[in-house]
């Protein structure tokens, strides 16, 4: 298990530089660079530019050199922990990352955990209930979550919040929170506007997560184990909980590594309409500025979330199946 | 002098024979959308105390679903909708357990489940889970209806896994049965049924599923089990090979039903129903090397349908008129040999309650 732990971590290394490489090449892609933009926008405006100005600009930043030479630059960089400057907002990148990344965590964890926790009730009562007027409530209500646009469950959502309880969402803080230390009331406020946001970006995952732990169940409950279970006397909760549940949790759990990408760039259209502080709206107009400091340091960051997702799916699959654990 | 004793041996032990099991009309049926499958209809069998009975019959005869009736562990949507399963824990003469009429999730069935009567399946690969190891699946069945310490457990269970004849048990108690052959999970499986020392054992085609090279072996070894152990043994079968080496009675089914039963020799020897008769012209035989082999025409009908009359005279080459308007009832054709055909009788099979089978 041990040398299975470390081979899985070490694998990460090579896989983190290729998505390095990747992400440089896409935000290079688009003609010109941030500082030709900002050239342009200050021509347009009358603002008289010396060219000297811009080539000291360009050579500060490196981007007179070749593409392979500005990449290796900028990993050296973001190896000795500087992540570059942002050239819209005026800062170091690392410094408006950290404000908004763990919102960005915060959300994406919740929401997972909603979502599992949520869909492992759900989706065990609807496998043992199977065809009960339970099974059909919430396979309708699945659908429906599956169906439904996330930013229309959003607008949804806030309208019933304000109408019904009279509670203002958007952003993450009510107003008098804002700007405080942290307090047990900020955590609370904190707590309360997480709900909408994590229910808004669970939704369409929970509702598949729940169809996959079903079918999975249903296809294991009548298993030749489950019968030898029964058989030797096992009784009925712990029978479920030890046979066919573990097993129909495997590809149950596997899927955690293509379902947190998911959360987090279906965050990102959530955290406009809500107008939450997370790196989703960020990295939009990072993207749009061409500021390629910013917006490489942050998909970098969801990267390697991302991985961190699928090394904790792969381990917990090697917890719950042993085939997989002494294989290879 | 010899042929003496051994008689007088036979005369006591036939004396001593009780019933560990008795079935009286058991019927099992699955209700799906489609109609109703009778898979079980009125079968009455019995098992002796440490002999071994044999039910034999084609696939779909319900021989599987009798077995798993016996436990109610039968694949939903089954149940039991009628019919008495009769279990002497001790001797006849104590109260019988009716099994039937106990709850299926409830305490007492599952006290008796694992304990008293033991299941061992016909697919070692998918009868034991691939997630734990065998000695958690076989320590769990010990733990369950006996109060031993994990140590004592463990110990227990290489025990028994050393008596199925596992090389290495105190290294294989820890291995997942992915890691075992066929054949050892069989073994394995056999282990686990045995550990709490069951007075009764099923066996559902244990070796179906197996190389034949491993069959003979996995008979052996629980042939000598009952003995040692004091078991008695239900093994269900469709291979009649099978079951002549290893059972006392034989019980013949048919759509659901028991056809014909009686002891080993009546059924081999003087075997009565039409049914049974070509179910053994059907066993490929080296005397009849060359000649083609002897199939039994027709199919198994339609699970929804049953026959108005008797349920083989589709496929009997004996079928007379009446055999396809009534249903002949149970009749004796010799001592504890009976056969469920026109041929022996003009009765025809009464309502549901009456009591005439193997004793």
């Amino acid at each position: 298990m041990a040398s299975y732990i470390v081979r899985r971590v070490l694998m990460m290394i090579p896989l983190l530089v290729l998505v390095s490489g990747v992400i440089f090449i896409v935000i290079q892609l688009p003609p010109g660079d941030y500082v030709s933009r900002h050239v342009a926008r200050l021509e347009m405006e009358g603002v008289v530019t010396h060219e000297a100005e811009i080539e000291a600009l360009k050579r500060r930043y490196g981007l007179d050199r070749p593409v392979h030479e500005q990449y290796l630059l900028w990993v050296r960089a973001m190896l000795r922990g500087d992540f570059g400057y942002s050239f819209a907002v005026r800062r170091p990148v690392l410094s408006v990352v950290a404000e908004r990344l763990p919102y960005s965590i915060i959300i994406s964890v919740a929401t997972l955990l909603f979502s599992w926790v949520v869909a492992f009730l759900v989706g065990t009562y609807t496998a043992t209930r199977q065809y009960s007027p339970g099974d059909y409530i919430a396979s309708f209500l699945g659908f429906l979550g599956l169906a439904t646009p996330n930013f229309m469950l959003a607008l949804i959502l806030m309208w019933i919040m304000y109408s019904v309880f009279g509670f203002t969402v958007g952003g993450l803080f009510s107003p008098e929170y804002q700007d405080a230390p942290w307090t047990m009331g900020r955590v609370l406020d904190l707590l309360k506007h997480l709900i909408i946001p994590v229910i808004v970006v669970g939704t369409a995952g929970t509702a598949g997560s729940i169809r996959i732990l079903r079918a999975n169940l249903l296809d294991e409950l009548n298993k030749p184990y489950v019968i030898t279970a029964e058989a030797k006397g096992v009784p009925p909760f712990r029978r479920l909980c030890k046979y066919p549940l573990r097993v129909a949790l495997i590809p149950f759990t596997s899927t955690v590594g293509w379902e947190l990408p998911n959360i987090v760039s279906g965050e990102t259209i959530t955290a406009v309409v809500l107008s939450l502080p997370t790196v989703g709206p960020m990295l939009l107009r990072a993207l749009v500025d061409q500021d390629m400091f910013l917006a490489g340091s942050l998909i970098l960051f969801l990267s390697l979330l991302t991985l961190v997702g699928t090394l904790v799916s792969d381990l917990l699959l090697a917890w719950l199946d042993p085939r997989i654990r002494y294989d290879r | 002098m010899s042929f003496l004793r051994s008689a007088d041996v036979g005369y006591r032990r036939f004396l001593m024979t009780d019933r560990i099991l008795d079935i009286q009309n058991l019927k099992t049926y699955f209700h799906t959308q489609e109609g109703v499958i009778r898979a079980v209809d009125g079968v009455y069998l019995s098992v002796r105390r440490r002999k071994a009975l044999g039910i034999v019959g084609e696939s779909g005869c319900g021989k599987s679903i009798t077995s798993l009736s016996v436990l109610q562990v039968i694949p939903s949507p089954g149940r039991i909708v009628d019919g008495r399963v009769l279990f002497y824990p001790e001797a006849e003469s104590d109260r019988p357990v009716d099994l039937a009429q106990l709850k299926r999730h409830g305490r007492e069935l599952r006290r008796i489940r694992g304990k008293d009567i033991s299941l061992v399946f016909q697919e070692p690969m998918v009868a034991l889970s691939p997630v734990y190891t065998v000695g958690n699946q076989i320590i769990e069945a010990l733990r369950l209806h006996e109060p031993h310490s994990k140590r004592r457990a463990r110990e227990l269970a290489v025990e028994m896994l050393d008596k199925v004849g596992i090389p290495n048990p105190d290294v294989m108690v820890d291995r997942y049965t992915f890691e075992l052959s066929g054949g050892m999970r069989q073994r394995a499986l056999i282990a686990m049924a045995l550990v709490c020392g069951p007075k009764l054992l099923i066996a559902d085609e244990p070796t179906t599923a197996i190389d034949v090279t491993i069959q003979a072996q996995i008979l052996d070894l629980i042939r000598s089990l009952q003995t040692d152990m004091d078991m008695s043994v239900m093994l269900i079968t469709h291979d009649l090979g099978v079951i002549a080496e290893m059972v006392d009675d034989i019980v013949v089914m048919y759509l659901g039903k028991v056809v014909e039963s009686g002891s080993l020799h009546d059924i081999f020897d003087r075997a009565s129903h039409p049914y049974t008769v070509a179910l053994q012209r059907s066993i490929p035989r080296f005397q009849r090397r060359g000649q083609p082999l002897e199939v039994i025409r027709g199919n198994v009908p339609d699970p929804y349908t049953r026959p108005q009359g008797c349920e083989f005279a589709e496929r009997c080459p004996k079928a007379m008129n009446r055999c396809f308007q009534d249903k002949p009832a149970m009749a004796e054709v010799g001592d504890r040999h009976s056969a469920k055909c026109f041929l022996f009788t003009d009765e025809v099979e009464s309502a549901p309650g009456r009591e005439a089978n193997v004793r």
